[in-house]
């Protein structure tokens, strides 16, 4: 196949491709959705473990995606805290009613949005078995129908509104045992659906749409702010392709190369699919197999083969017919058929793949090749693809690589991906259908009375342009900046640092949001930049540790990966000299504020006025300049009285 | 306005609402305590919803619903298996139906085996529901029935019998078929579970490899309850069937052997089984093994509390009573106003005996002046029997035909297990 012509820029226009939005946020009302445990963040320092099974859902169906993360069969490890969590976030205790003030806010937002709230709610589980629910289930109910969202000159529409509850959050894995913290389960979040939005010229409209319905969502002051508070998926197609679920954005800018990632990998699986059929290929032939070609394999002699191979392990291998070339074949970066493959065989634990189209390779010679050819009867267009390991595993794995090969014949298909730090996505499992949803029967239906209707309609917030004056005035911000600040997730933690600290607020609002952004745009990591950071940053700052001017400096050596902490950026940037001329006046102040000692004590004063300066200096400044440089203001000093 | 157009469950709609929204949707039932004002909607993405009857201005079915009336479970089903799986109800043997919002059976072996492979590595399995009852509504001529099964199951040879029953009562239960099933040549398994299996977190898989995998495999035989250890799916404890307890409302930890420890733990990584006690050995012939499985219902159980009058003593005896257990204060005591209707009701042969409410130790009554009163009347210390075990046993004794002095001799005599001749300093000591 040719990949002439593909490269760079795709007509989104014909491709007819379609973005939904959905936003999640945390709710900042106190408390948990269905407990009252804090939403505080708390690793451990206790721990369970359990295993999810699924099962059958209100409609009788096994979940495709539930079946998938079921094969793959991960332990899964709890981590909890006392303030964080109780027995309901662990799936010991029957939750309790649903947190009012939770239910209050969503019914707030929805009204705001315009949307048909509902008579009667009723609490859904909605199966999530991959670790994130203790209960194998997230706890959501739809709380409005329809709406609208003003965005530029476009009217959005708005499918739904939900309150649910968070997930658990990932810390990782280890081996085939997943690591969760229970610390952010049960946290109330507003989920906001939008209609599809096409996409005309630029990706860069979905990310308007998005921010715009941030922004209402923000302005109702119900939401809460900070990083991990806010995640959107996106529901990307094209023309004859099945729905992408790109499972949580948390940044704004990440969605414009997601979505335009997405567009081109899309683009690449419909023209497979076209070659495909093209090849007289049908989903039932696609895959055959798998075989058993240890043999074969373990006639390498060396490279990570050879190794794996050597243990207990297995080589299987599986038929893709009509898939020659198709395979490696990379027509805009990173968008191939085998990276995909190579991602489901990771997520059950294994390696990666071997398919036909990077071979001879990996120590496998063209010998060994004609031999698995011939074995599994391909023909010169087919193509095939292999996985090592323990034979359960590397069997599941292969029949999980063999459903995807077949969906694809059929156009592209629906999947649930992640995003990646780079723009990209990653497979993640299959799109889970409506089946995963039946009722929380440990929870009655709520009816929404109009007294609750009342409530909830009484709290109307200020508009946005009266929010972004009022705290231009407070602050002594200027309009743009206060726009910024109040439009940014470091907003609740701009007015932690002003309430801490005696810094300028407005010199706190020009970090929180230009210098970071500044920092990004020169390519480095602001994720490495934490609250503890700033806060840190800040403390400086306000004890003149730091001058504002090295504000800059400090986040960019942290972003740049150079000091872990704000103490280390100084020692790396040599903030911690201190200049004569600086030393000089730290003097002069201290013997102001010790003018009474001075007078009663002359020049004995000098021992605890010694204690004081080198209190304000130690480390940055040779102890026997300040002792010389002191005896000469003391003496100054005493010769004027 | 539905019957108008004769709805159904599961029937497709499309309702116009006053104001002019449409929803299309599928007819759902209601549950429980839910009202008649609203009907209940499924959408198309998979939400249920509420809406109030009276704003519905418009009905049409789209399209009728095709559910089918859930299929009864297979009652019972056979393959020459080596052990007996019977149902009685409770939530590790049902799902709701949220069809129809019917409570089913989920007990067929393809159940079974489809919700728990690794079943069927372990052992070849039959299966029977017996009866599908919560477990509140046990009693004991439903212990009967149970021991009566068991005991045919035992001499048509299976190596193992399990039970799925409720946790509510299930101590209740395993104290019972201790005491009807004497000289039981294998193990008997109870095991439930505390939540439902219709929930990917449920313990009813782990706790049923746990039971199978003791009814199967395990040395030794006897009544045992199979429950979570802890709160990890790593675990199950088996519990003596006559010093057990459920000690908490919701956790899958519930079960907790009381005045012992766990008789034994089942590793469910490898299915290792741990035995923690000295156990009756399994046996091949089951000659010497008999089934007693009458119940006299006429004991009481009476929980004592300060400010407690005698008249409820007076009255159940009155009524017919034959045996009281206390549930005491302490070592074992009841205040002065309750002392001369215990007295009385001894005079008249009503058999009383004292176990503790602490639950935890042994009731000794000859510490104190009320426990050496209590004692001189009359009334028997039960040892460190749990009161929920004393009462069944003397329900037990009674359908066995025990006259008061029977009673009085028998009660604090160990029979099955129900009493340790030793205290242990720490039961937390057991191998795991
Ligand atoms: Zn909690």
């Amino acid at each position: 196949m040719s990949t002439a012509g593909h490269e760079g820029r795709i007509d989104y226009r014909s491709l007819k491709l379609r973005v939904g939005i959905e936003l999640h946020r945390q709710l900042n009302v106190g408390g948990k959705l269905f407990c009252s445990c804090m939403p505080v963040r708390e690793e451990g320092p206790s721990h369970f473990t359990r295993l999810l099974r699924p099962s059958e859902s209100e409609l009788g169906e096994m979940d495709p995606a539930a079946r998938f993360e079921a094969v793959k069969g991960f332990e899964i490890k709890y981590l909890y805290g006392e303030s964080s969590s109780c027995l309901v976030e662990a799936d010991e205790e029957p939750p309790h009613d649903v947190n009012e003030d939770a239910l209050k806010a969503a019914i707030s937002i929805a009204r705001m949005l315009g949307s048909n709230v509902v008579d009667e709610v009723h609490v859904m589980r909605k199966m999530v078995i991959d670790g994130s629910n203790t209960t194998g289930f997230q706890r959501t109910m739809l709380i409005g129908i329809g709406g609208q969202l003003k965005v530029g000159d476009r009217t959005v529409g708005v499918q739904t509104v939900t309150l649910e509850e968070d997930a658990a959050r990932i810390m990782g894995s280890e081996g085939r045992v997943k690591k969760y913290c229970l610390d952010r389960l049960g946290i109330p979040l507003i989920e906001v659906s939008l209609e599809p939005v096409e996409v005309h010229r630029s990706p860069q409209e979905v990310v308007e749409v998005a921010a715009s319905l941030g922004r209402s969502l923000k302005s109702t002051g119900l939401v809460a702010r900070g990083i991990g508070t806010v995640r959107q998926d996106l529901n990307i197609s094209i023309e004859g392709s099945g729905i992408i679920e790109v499972k949580g954005v948390q940044e704004l800018p990440l969605i414009a190369k997601i979505v335009d990632y997405e567009g081109k990998r899309l683009h690449w699986m419909r023209t497979v699919s076209e070659e495909l059929k093209g090849r007289g290929i049908s989903r039932e032939r696609a895959v055959e197999g798998p075989i058993d070609v240890t043999d074969v394999l373990s006639k390498i002699s060396k490279g990570f083969i050879r190794r794996v191979l050597s243990s207990s392990d297995v080589a299987l291998a599986i038929l893709a017919r009509g898939y020659d070339g198709l395979l490696g074949d990379e027509p805009y970066p990173d968008v191939r058929i085998g990276r995909d493959l190579a991602t489901i065989a990771k997520l059950f634990g294994l390696g990666g793949v071997i398919h036909s189209d990077e071979l001879p390779g990996y120590g496998i010679e063209e010998s060994m090749v004609g031999e698995i050819r011939a074995r599994l009867g391909a023909s010169d267009l087919d193509g095939f693809v292999i996985v090592v390991g323990n034979e359960a595993i590397a069997s599941r794995t292969l029949e999980a690589i063999a459903s995807k090969l077949r969906e694809i014949v059929d156009g592209p298909p629906s999947e649930t991906r992640a995003p990646t730090s780079d723009g990209k996505t990653r497979y993640l499992r299959p799109r889970p259908g409506a089946a995963r949803m039946y009722p929380e029967t440990d929870i009655p239906s709520m009816e929404i009375t109009e007294e609750m209707m009342r409530r909830a309609e009484a709290i109307i917030p200020p508009t946005w342009d009266e929010q972004v004056k009022g705290l231009a005035g407070r602050y002594g911000l200027s309009r743009k900046l206060a726009e910024e600040i109040l439009d940014s997730e470091m907003y609740t933690l701009f007015e932690d640092i002003i309430s801490r600290y005696s810094v300028k607020p407005s010199v706190v609002a020009a970090t929180l949001t230009e210098a970071i952004t500044s920092i990004r745009r020169e390519g480095l990591d602001v994720g490495k930049i934490t609250e503890i950071h700033l806060k840190s940053l800040f403390e400086k700052i306000s004890s003149d540790e730091i001058a504002k001017e090295a504000i800059s400096d400090v986040l960019e050596a942290i972003a740049g990966d150079r000091a872990k902490t704000v103490d280390e950026a100084m020692d790396v940037l040599g903030l911690r000299t201190v200049s004569d001329d600086m030393l000089v006046d730290i003097i002069g102040e201290v013997l102001d504020a010790n003018s009474t000692l001075i007078r009663e004590r002359g020049e004995k004063a000098f021992g605890p006025l010694m204690g004081e300066v080198m209190s304000k200096v130690r480390g940055k400044v040779d102890g026997g300049k300040v002792s010389e440089l002191l005896r000469e203001a003391l003496e100054r000093r005493l010769a004027k009285t | 306005m539905l019957e108008s157009v004769k709805a159904s469950i599961g029937d497709h709609l499309l309702l116009k609402l006053k104001g002019g929204l449409e929803i299309r949707g599928t007819l759902m039932p209601r549950y429980g305590y839910a009202d008649d004002r609203h009907i209940t909607i499924k959408l198309g993405n998979g939400y249920n919803i509420g809406i109030l009857v009276s704003r519905i201005e418009g009905v049409t079915v789209e399209k009728r619903g095709t559910f089918e009336p859930s299929k009864p479970s297979e009652a019972s089903f056979k393959s020459g298996g080596e052990v007996l799986i019977l149902g009685t109800g409770g939530t590790i043997a049902s799902r709701i139906d949220y069809r129809t919002g019917a409570v089913t059976s989920v007990l067929t072996p393809s159940e079974l085996y489809s919700s728990v492979p690794e079943l069927g590595d372990i052992a070849k399995l039959d299966t029977e529901v017996l009866f599908n009852i919560l477990s509140e509504n046990m009693t004991p001529s439903r212990w009967d029935e149970m021991a009566k099964r068991v005991g045919r199951a035992v001499k048509d040879g299976y190596r193992g019998i399990v039970i799925a029953h409720g946790t509510d009562t299930m101590h209740y239960t395993s104290a019972a078929l201790s005491f009807a099933l004497e000289n039981l040549p294998v193990p008997v398994v109870l095991v439930g579970a505390q939540r439902s299996s219709d929930r990917p977190s449920s313990d009813a898989a782990t706790n049923l490899l746990g039971a199978v995998t003791v009814a199967a495999m395990a040395d030794f035989s006897g009544v045992y309850i199979a429950m979570h250890k802890g709160l990890s799916d790593d675990v199950i404890a088996v519990h003596s069937g006559v010093k057990v307890r459920k000690n908490h409302t919701s956790r899958r930890d519930a079960f907790q052997s009381v005045n012992s420890r766990p008789a034994a733990l089942v590793h469910l990584k490898g299915l290792r089984i741990i035995k923690n006690l000295e156990l009756p050995p399994r046996r091949d012939g089951h000659q010497d093994f008999s089934v007693k499985s009458n119940f006299d219902e006429r004991a009481f159980l009476v929980k004592y509390f300060p400010g407690m009058s005698g008249e409820i003593i007076d009255h159940l005896v009155e009524i017919g009573y034959r045996a009281i257990i206390l549930e005491g204060t302490g070592l074992g005591h009841v205040g002065k106003p309750l002392h001369e209707s215990i007295g009385s009701a001894i005079d008249k042969g009503v058999f009383i005996g004292m176990t503790s409410q602490c639950l935890w130790g042994r009731v000794r009554m000859t510490v104190y002046d009320t426990g050496r009163d209590l004692l001189r009347m009359g009334v028997i210390p039960l040892e460190d029997i749990l009161p929920e075990v004393a009462v069944v046993k003397a329900m037990w004794l009674l359908g066995q035909g025990a006259t008061f002095e029977d009673m009085v001799k028998l009660m604090p005599m160990n029979m099955r297990g129900e009493v340790s001749g030793r205290s242990l300093i720490s039961y937390e000591h057991g191998r795991t």
